[in-house]
């Protein structure tokens, strides 16, 4: 008994000793906030000067049999391919012409190698990506080469023994994508050279837009392809150069203008799709050898499967040329093709009619097989590819992927930026365009805000594809930050300017390479202002719009007589950039009247002070959600009444959890 | 023979009253610290929640406070005051242990100077090296499980693969956690009365089903305690929720330095000669 009562007493000790420190220690309240800074790095301005071609006079290509050009070609690959459907692999010989469109001679030339990106763990596109692309991982123990075989010059002199591997980026002893061959003599400026070679390719099980899925093979970045030589003031340049790097995780492509004439070699059973016109085909000892042609594009890429349905119609649009639009069809989606028409019809025209002609006649759009998603969304010139057959009724994603890959044919196929060095160029504007077309066909309109949710990494656009920290920091800045970019550009400026804008881009630009200070000289030229500041802030720097409530302080004024007042002090902080017009704030006072207040929102922080019959119960900034570039929209509201007792409930009960763990290790 | 024990366990800790009182005043001081972090984060967040008047602001503050969680400047800057105060706490624990445990086994010496600070002078340094040990042998497994989940969460998408995945997982770790506390309290007694470091491993398999019950006993006796506290703080929040939330501290240092008296008395009984 004594013990209880003993225990009783010492418990009344503390008790009191509890109600002490409540007063010392949970009276007082404050308010504190969530924010996170945000990087203040900028990239430095470059001063540019532009090149709309090239003042050398250059060797005819034999291309006479083609169209009238309308790019400078300077390459013209011949190229004999065969697929052996056994070993998934393709055995092929090509012819290239490359004609020096530089006033230097040129002692080597460069050949991106891309199936080696797929060689062992340790290339640079594995080691970067992870191995996985999109939600898409590479097969283990499904590696891909390419292997040169011979390469000698039209004059039958062998160089084999001249080539070497160059890693200009990282110098991965393992990665075998970049090819240099020394020339027995420099190509003089205007003047081309003429390069055998025989190659084979192992494909990989399908992954990062190449290989197979049991009977369906992708080929593309698939012969031995010369890269880009640049000349002088063409994107920023001093000098003319090659433009040289590997391939990566991160990055898609960039290559001169040209032309391809392929013969592709498949058994008899297999259907081909393939860049540009098929020319021709013919059947002899159970193989099928389809002929391809295609002019003024920069890539050649074709898919076989002995499964694709077929179907065609031509695109007609009054003062423009027809389009032959061929559909290959997974059977999965036989269904359907009246969704992959419709939208493909749309992407043309409105694309047609906002920037210029579709000037192939040709575009054929490949939709793979289940499983075959590693192929699955990707342009090529005049050929694209939807996402893999999974659904019988897929969602609004068929029709979405259809328009940005024809959005490409733009913004990648015709204005060819460098994909390596600036995808947003391609990216961006792509996504941008994309959702101009659903929103006009299908009505389905982007939240912008929330897509600015997403960027929870801004970087700088324009910057190498590899240098982007990790692969989401690259697809949401270059696709989405890229998007929200123009969306807002064209906010400021207003949409017909921005049609205008981009109309201009696109004439004055395509079949050449621009660089973003091209586009920037463009919108400067069309809508006679200065985008210097824009452009420093959002395109070569990281910076988003972020507004905050940061305080919030309410005193009460006392009046014997009256009732009382309550004074308010509310403290709003620019933390990234200056939005371009001024930012509205709503204010909500629990008698149910509203204050809105406007701000200019140059400065660095601005305080509103009211004196109000009642207190605030809320604060909002931006509540229409109209600052496209705001990412941070949790710390634009600030709620005054949340109710204490639930506060000390989750206090309490959070307290709890912690403290049961804690304590039962340690004192 | 296990009423006994425990009947002598009670009769020991009724004579620490001095001490449960200490060790619980400490132990509210970092709740009370624990409680104003919990609070600060708390309030922070609960007063960027939206009302659901403004048009999508709900759902744009789950998107948005969901990458904050996984944004690791963010989780450190807000985790950095439990970890400062979790290590204080992982080096004071065994010194107060040390006391606590040389006042148990020695109380019956007289001596001019507090049992309590001769222990923690004597052992202190001892026990601190078995917690470093403890923290060791908890933090490697812990280190694994955390980029076992973080690979597998890449592969999981369902909720209830991620439960069926985890919740074995994190079932096998608390075991093993139990399994060294134990451990390390007979290490901690063993270097008390025998002045030696090694764990008595033998002692502890040859005596696994009492040592299990009797750590059953007391989770039940804990939980209930602690099942009844937090039930007043969901029911009648406010100051009151508050008090009883502090004066469970009491109740749950009591049982701990009861189970610690238990246990002392049951080594002292069939403790290897």
């Amino acid at each position: 008994m004594i013990h209880i009562v003993r225990f009783l007493g010492y418990f009344l000790l503390p008790a009191f000793c509890l109600l002490l420190f409540y007063f010392i220690f949970f009276s007082q309240s404050n308010l504190s906030t969530l924010q996170v800074d945000s990087n203040k790095s900028y990239f430095e301005e470059e001063d540019t000067i532009s090149a709309n071609g090239a003042s050398t006079q250059l060797e005819q290509l034999s291309t006479l049999e083609y169209s009238e050009p309308l790019s400078q070609r300077i390459v013209d690959y011949n190229i004999d391919v065969e697929l052996d459907d056994k070993e998934n692999q393709l055995i092929g010989s090509q012819t290239l012409t490359w004609v020096n469109p530089g006033k230097k001679p040129v002692q080597e030339l460069f050949f991106h190698l891309y199936p080696n990106a797929f060689q062992s763990k340790k290339t640079s596109f594995i080691v970067e990506s992870g191995g996985s692309l999109r939600d898409d991982n590479m097969k283990k123990n499904s590696y891909g080469e390419m292997m040169i075989h011979k390469l000698w010059t039209n004059n039958g002199k062998e160089l084999s023994q001249n080539t070497y591997f160059i890693r200009p980026d990282d110098g991965n002893p393992h990665d075998f994508t970049l090819m240099g061959v020394k020339l027995p003599e420099p190509v003089l400026p205007g003047k081309q050279i003429t390069l055998n070679m025989t190659f084979s390719v192992q494909m990989p099980y399908v992954f990062a837009r190449m290989g197979y899925v049991e009977d369906f093979f992708m080929a593309g970045q698939w012969f031995p392809k010369v890269a880009v030589y640049e000349l002088k003031g063409m994107r920023g340049r001093e000098d003319e150069g090659w433009n040289l790097h590997q391939y990566h995780g991160n990055s898609e492509f960039y290559a001169n203008f040209g032309t391809y004439d392929v013969l592709i070699k498949v058994p008899s059973k297999y259907i081909v799709a393939g860049s540009g016109t098929l020319a021709g085909m013919h059947e002899s000892d159970n193989m099928k050898t389809y002929h391809f042609r295609a002019a003024d594009v920069h890539d050649f890429a074709w898919s076989a499967s002995p499964h694709f349905i077929v179907e065609e119609e031509v695109f007609h649009l009054e003062n423009a040329n027809n389009v032959k639009i061929k559909l290959y069809l997974d059977p999965l989606h036989s269904e359907l093709k009246r969704r992959y028409f419709y939208a493909a019809k749309a992407a043309l025209e409105n694309f047609t009619k906002w920037y210029g002609d579709y000037p192939y006649d040709t575009l054929s759009i490949v939709v793979p097989p289940q499983g075959g998603n590693g192929a699955g969304g990707m342009e090529y010139p005049t050929l694209v590819t939807a996402w893999a057959a999974a659904d019988k009724e897929p969602d609004s994603s068929l029709e979405r992927v259809i328009i940005h890959e024809i959005g490409h044919q733009y913004w990648y196929g015709m204005v060819a930026s460098n994909e390596f060095e600036e995808a947003w160029l391609d990216e961006g504007f792509t996504s941008y365009a994309e959702d101009k077309v659903m929103e006009k066909e299908y009505g389905i309109r982007s939240k912008t805000y929330f897509e600015a949710s997403y960027i929870t990494s801004p970087a700088a656009l324009k910057q190498n594809a590899w240098d982007y920290k990790y692969k989401n920091e690259y697809a949401q800045n270059v696709y989405v930050r890229g998007k929200l970019v123009l969306n807002d550009i064209e906010n400021i400026i207003g949409k017909n300017q921005m049609d205008h804008v981009l109309k201009t881009y696109f004439q004055q630009w395509k079949f050449k390479h621009p660089s973003t200070e091209d586009f920037q000289a463009v919108l400067e030229e069309v809508t006679n202002q200065s985008w210097a500041d824009y452009f420093h802030e959002f395109i070569y720097g990281d910076k988003m719009v972020d507004y905050a409530i940061e305080s919030l302080q309410i005193n009460e004024i006392s009046n014997p007589e009256e009732p009382p007042l309550y004074e308010h002090k509310v403290t709003i902080n620019r933390n990234g950039a200056i939005h371009y017009e001024p930012v509205s704030i709503l204010f909500s006072f629990s008698d149910g009247t509203f204050i809105e207040k406007e701000w200019e929102g140059t400065d660095k922080n601005k305080h509103f002070d009211f004196i109000h019959p009642s207190t605030l119960s809320w604060a909002a900034i931006d509540p229409d959600h109209t600052i496209i570039l705001e990412n941070q929209h949790i710390n634009n509201f600030i709620n005054t009444s949340v109710k204490s007792d639930a506060k000390i409930r989750w206090n309490l009960l959070l307290t709890d959890w912690i403290e049961s763990v804690i304590n039962s290790i340690i004192w | 023979m296990f009423f006994k024990t425990i009947k002598e366990g009670w009769d020991t800790t009724n004579q620490l009253m001095g001490y449960i009182l200490l060790f619980s005043m400490y132990q509210l001081i970092w709740g009370i610290f624990l409680y104003r972090w919990i609070q600060s984060i708390v309030h922070s967040i609960s007063q960027r929640i939206p009302i659901s008047e403004i048009k999508d602001a709900q759902q744009l503050f789950m998107i948005e406070s969901g990458y904050l969680i996984s944004n690791v400047d963010f989780i450190i800057n807000h985790l950095t005051p439990l970890i400062i105060l979790l290590s204080l706490r992982w080096v004071l624990s065994p010194l107060l242990n040390a006391g606590l445990f040389y006042t148990i086994h020695y109380k019956h010496q007289e001596s001019s100077r507090s049992l309590f600070f001769q222990g923690i002078v004597k052992q202190g340094a001892s026990f601190l090296f078995i917690s470093f040990v403890h923290l060791v042998l908890l933090a490697v497994p812990l280190y694994w499980f955390i980029s076992f989940i973080k690979n597998k969460l890449a592969t999981l998408t369902s909720l209830e693969s991620i439960f069926f995945n985890f919740v074995p997982l994190v079932l096998v770790f608390v075991v093993y956690a139990w399994f060294i506390h134990i451990v390390v309290i007979y290490m901690q007694w063993r270097k008390t009365t025998h002045n030696a470091l090694l764990p008595p491993i033998f002692f502890i398999f040859k005596h696994f089903l009492f040592l299990i019950g009797f750590s059953l006993i007391m989770l039940l006796l804990l939980g209930l305690s602690k099942i009844l506290f937090s039930s007043v703080s969901i029911f009648w929040a406010g100051l009151f929720a508050i008090i009883m939330h502090q004066v469970q501290y009491y109740f749950s240092t009591y049982f701990k330095i009861l189970e610690v008296n238990i246990q002392y008395h049951f080594w002292t009984k069939n403790k290897p000669q």
